[in-house]
């Protein structure tokens, strides 16, 4: 694994490879430099998105040509010289002997596929492409799948770690561990050694006068370095006397914040640190990529002790360890479930209803809940429907190649050639076709993966143990994939084509009649027709709903807004502890504010200004009165921002119910709430939303280490918004949201939101950073842009463009595959249309002939494919009138596929001279 | 020999920039001298090329505080003479050229 900091390995090693020599890595340097300078100026994702596209660019490829081309590329390089050398005699050894030693042999099977599949260029392309698809769809659903149920730990023998935790049988669900049980585990477990413990949750981290920055931190007890058995790179890990209560507070720093917060000073250690409430002192480095628990880049110590908290009380733990040498799982897991016994017949009213559990540990720790094994079945169902669907046509196009190819068979086995022989042949077309389409489809679904890997990076989702590389597994079931493709598009009809019926084909030659397939014919257009409509419009269905959720946009105009973040510079003095800092950070900032917003007012171009902020403890997991949730401890998941008073008005969002907030609520020491339509509609029912209760919850419990926070005050309900984002596709959808009041007073930064007269965002942001300059320079103004930047547009983009792909070419093979078989029974026809011709059909008739049995064949699929499908659809919720839709675009566009299909051959048909027809016949 | 655009441009950069004519500097100077914005890769396209032709010739210079050594490009004999080539007759091409 790369540092973070560094450009994406596989991303680095495949450039690598395109700028051979030693100017190849002179000019990778150059680039690494170029994304290092991106990364720091702009964003990581963007940095990522940039030097990906790099492999893509003409530049690089030419820039790799003229490498090769020159002496550069060898100069320094005398092993690589000497290969090359190497290779060049065993190529004209190879060249001298070709003609004998391998004729008949592999090579020739190899040459005669290549020439065969070169022949008909057309169907090798939908071939290759149906392949590939089919591929990448199936190693895309197996690495993310493979990654959540049976994740891999980067560490030195990382199968051995484990998790211990409880499931709460009356809730059915999983619990954190409290210290109680955590103590008494690691003092009775014994086929568990260094059992250790940590809290993670993301704090505010203060250094020198840089501005404050949210980190994912850890607290963890000392030993939680040993079970990952990874030294550090400067300084020490924790230390058992850190975790006593009241010892000096320490922290640990991850390589990729030391590199970008503190310039990889080697002198770090002893500098002092604002970690949340804490002051803490550097006492170590760890190296690049590690980031346990979880995703963590600080960790501190875990000071908690038992004699603080009442059993089943204080924070919330998460507990693992290293199984003993020789002890397995189940060992394990019988043991504690002994212990569990004894602690629940101890302690029955904080045990009775636990079952202690040992579990692989990333599975625990990040395992996919009941709503991600919901969502992966999903995707399972829908990768399963296109895999139907490509198969379905592989085999229409195999069997029909297969059919037309009858003849070169017979004349094959009438030159001497044996069954073997002739399946070999066919078995090496089809493993050569399919590789090529398992090589496309393993890069494109690396390319998406890889694409996806560093969107949640950037979002900071998964453990650190999530890798959608490509490895050996992954190649493996790729090369198995073609393989087994290769079997039953080669061997399986190589098999029949020179079984029995090879006789009836070679009499039937001296007729020079192409084979006959009859009913057979018909009955694969059926069949096709209707695979595909009863198959597609579900998998558009599951497509659309994924992009339904996914894309929102803004119901205001928020391209008319400059989003900035603002924020007062103030110096971590020695001696100052956190509550002095937020202090001072709050009441400089409460000093600047209102000039600030004043200032803006007074420009000519801007309509109004608002401000966003959130408060500390107030994220996205709320407590409804009356209303249990779905997420830990019975909270509901929303999004949650703080805003001024004059947001909504500013926003021009229309208050459905209830007010908008008031500065006295600023004031208050609670303060009202406003939520939106979507959190009336999904978290209230559709019940009374005016008055009823809210309060946020931390997702660890209360408190963290020896500090132990107060509950959060309730926040009651006083007026319901209009929702701010709604699905792209489905205005109805929206996230719910909630608003509580903030202002100048309340906030150490904030995001300044400032309309601009005309929407001309970009002419004003130098401007808006001038006015802060002039007010005060110690201001620091952060992601200055257009809100409407500022949403999920990369996922939203990467999601809709691989959906599109996916279905436009699933859609497309579909309708190749009707076309190739329609265009084949037409071609059939072209004698027979000769012939009537001859006997004095007219144009239009001949025409009417052959376009009404396609119709008819055609119509037929669509309509046992629309009942099919139809019953699919309505299964899954949808209206009439969405379900004619889907069903209705899917048969047109197979009806049209096929009509189009048997338009060349028909008159191509009616090209054929009647005397030479009547000749063949 | 006659030279590309980029050929000319790269050429006198290089020559412009002395000894302290590696990739990245280049690339600046076209972009801030002649305002033609180019990828480090088309760059080093011009620059390969260039040294085949035996137009330009390179050197690996010593590493600055805390870096690698950088290849610094200087221009042959042959390319001075290229450019000048270059330059006269472009200037023949001018004469009697009145713009309106």
């Amino acid at each position: 694994m790369s540092p973070p900091s560094l450009p994406p390995d596989p991303v680095r090693r495949i450039l690598r490879r395109l700028l051979p020599g030693t100017r190849g890595a002179e000019i990778l340097e150059e680039l690494d430099r170029e994304y290092a300078t991106l990364r720091e100026r702009r964003s990581v994702v963007l940095a990522r998105v940039w030097y990906l596209a790099q492999i893509l660019r003409p530049a690089t490829w030419r820039l790799g040509w003229a490498l090769r081309q020159t002496r550069h590329a060898e100069r320094g390089a005398g092993v690589e010289r000497e290969v090359r050398t190497k290779t060049d005699a065993d190529e004209a050894r190879d060249d001298d002997t070709r003609g004998s030693r391998r004729f008949g042999g592999l090579s020739l099977d190899l040459k005669l596929a290549g020439r065969m599949l070169m022949k008909s260029p057309g169907l090798t392309l939908v071939g290759v492409l149906g392949i590939a698809l089919g591929v990448a769809v199936g190693v895309g659903a197996f690495v993310i799948i493979a990654s959540g149920v049976d994740p891999e730990l980067p560490l030195d023998e990382g199968e051995r770690i484990v998790a211990l935790q409880n499931w709460d049988v009356d809730a059915n669900e999983e619990v954190l561990s409290s210290v109680h049980d955590f103590v008494t585990w690691r003092q009775q477990v014994r086929s568990v050694e260094r059992i250790a413990a940590a809290s993670m949750r993301t704090h505010l981290l203060v250094t020198g006068d840089a501005p404050p920055q949210d980190v994912r931190t850890a607290a963890m007890t000392a030993v939680a370095f040993d079970v990952a058995r990874v030294p550090p790179l400067l300084g020490r890990t924790l230390a058992a006397e850190d975790e006593r209560p009241g010892a000096p507070r320490v922290a640990v720093l991850g390589y990729d914040l030391w590199r970008t917060r503190f310039g990889g000073d080697p002198g770090v250690i002893g500098r002092t640190i604002l970690v949340g409430d804490g002051t803490n002192t550097v006492v170590g480095v760890m190296p690049p990529g590690f980031a346990f628990p979880m995703n963590e880049e600080l960790w501190t110590a875990l000071q908690a002790s038992p004699t603080q908290y009442e059993r089943g009380h204080g924070p919330g733990l998460i507990v693992f360890g290293r199984l003993v040498p020789e002890a397995t799982r189940e060992q394990a897991q019988a043991e504690l479930t002994a212990l569990g016994r004894r602690m629940a017949a101890d302690s029955p009213e904080t045990h009775a209803h636990l079952r202690p559990q040992v579990l692989p540990y990333a599975l625990a720790v990040d395992g996919p809940s009941d709503v991600t094994l919901w969502e992966m079945a999903q995707v399972q169902l829908m990768v399963t429907l296109i895999l139907m669907a490509i198969a379905a046509n592989m085999a229409v196009l195999v069997y029909a190649r297969t059919a037309l190819r009858q003849g070169e068979i017979a004349v094959r086995t009438a030159l001497g050639a044996s069954r073997r022989r002739i399946v070999a042949q066919l078995f090496m077309e089809a493993l050569l076709l399919s590789t090529l389409g398992a090589g496309l489809g393993l890069f494109s679904a690396h390319l998406v993966l890889h694409q996806f890997k560093m969107l949640f990076d950037g979002l900071n989702q998964g453990g650190f143990w999530v890798d959608w590389g490509l490895q050996p597994r992954t190649a493996a079931y790729a090369l198995g994939l073609a393989l087994i493709t290769a079997v039953i598009v080669g061997v399986v009809p190589g098999l029949k084509a020179t079984g029995r019926t090879l006789d009836t084909h070679l009499r039937r030659l001296g007729a020079g009649v192409s084979p006959r397939l009859g009913w057979m014919w018909t009955a694969m257009i059926v069949v096709q027709v209707a695979v595909a409509v009863t198959l597609l419009p579900t998998v558009l269905d599951l497509g659309i709903r994924e992009i339904t959720m996914v894309a929102t946009r803004a119901t205001y105009p928020a391209d008319e807004f400059l989003s900035a973040e603002v924020a007062p510079a103030v110096s971590l003095r020695p001696g100052m502890d956190a509550e002095a800092y937020r202090r001072e950070s709050t009441a400089r900032f409460a000093e600047r504010l209102p000039e600030l917003e004043r200032r803006l007012e007074a420009e000519p171009a801007v309509t109004g200004v608002t401000l966003e902020g959130r408060l500390r403890g107030r994220g996205s997991l709320v407590e409804v009165e009356g209303i249990p949730g779905p997420a830990e401890g019975g909270a509901h998941r929303i999004g949650s921002a703080g805003v001024a008073p004059d947001y909504f008005d500013l926003l021009g969002l229309r208050m459905l119910a209830g007010r908008p907030l008031r500065d006295s609520d600023v004031e208050a020491s609670g303060g009202g709430l406003v939520v939106s339509e979507a959190f009336v509609r999904w978290i209230l029912d559709g019940g009374p939303a005016i008055g009823r209760r809210v309060r946020f919850v931390s997702p660890h419990g209360p408190g963290e280490g020896a500090v132990d926070a107060e509950p959060a005050p309730w926040l009651e309900i006083v007026g319901v918004v209009q929702n701010p984002v709604a699905s792209v596709l489905d205005a109805e959808w929206a996230p719910p949201r909630a608003f509580y009041p903030v202002g100048p007073g309340t906030l150490q930064a904030a995001t300044v939101l400032v309309r601009v007269r005309g929407g001309d965002v970009d002419g004003f942001t130098s401007r808006f950073r001038g006015i802060v300059a002039g007010l005060d320079p110690e201001l620091r103004v952060g992601s200055v842009g257009s809100l409407s930047t500022m949403v999920y547009a990369p996922i939203f983009a990467t999601m809709v463009s691989a959906l599109v792909v996916v279905l436009g070419s699933v859609l497309l093979l579909s309708a190749a595959g009707i076309h190739a078989l329609t265009s084949l029974a037409v071609t059939r026809r072209r004698r027979e249309i000769g012939v009537r011709r001859a006997l004095g059909s007219g144009t239009g008739r001949l025409l009417a002939n052959v376009f009404s049995r396609v119709a008819w064949q055609l119509g037929l699929g669509g309509v046992v494919g629309s009942l099919l499908g139809g019953v699919l659809l309505l299964g899954s919720g949808r209206t009439g009138r969405e379900v004619a839709i889907f069903l209705g675009g899917v048969v047109v566009l197979m009806l049209a596929a096929g009509l189009v299909a048997a338009v060349g051959p028909a008159l191509r048909g009616l090209r054929v001279q009647p005397a030479e027809a009547l000749r063949e016949e | 020999m006659s030279l590309g655009d980029l050929q000319q441009l790269a050429m006198l950069a290089v020559a412009r920039l002395g000894d302290e004519a590696y990739g990245a500097a280049i690339r600046d100077e076209l972009a801030d001298v002649a305002g033609r914005r180019v990828s480090v890769q088309t760059v080093w396209v011009t620059l390969v090329r260039l040294e085949d032709q035996g137009l330009t010739a390179s050197s690996e210079a010593a590493a600055p505080e805390g870096g690698r050594p950088r290849r610094v490009f200087r221009l042959t004999p042959e390319g001075w003479r290229a450019l000048d080539e270059a330059r006269a007759s472009m200037a023949r091409m001018w004469e009697g050229v009145v713009p309106p």
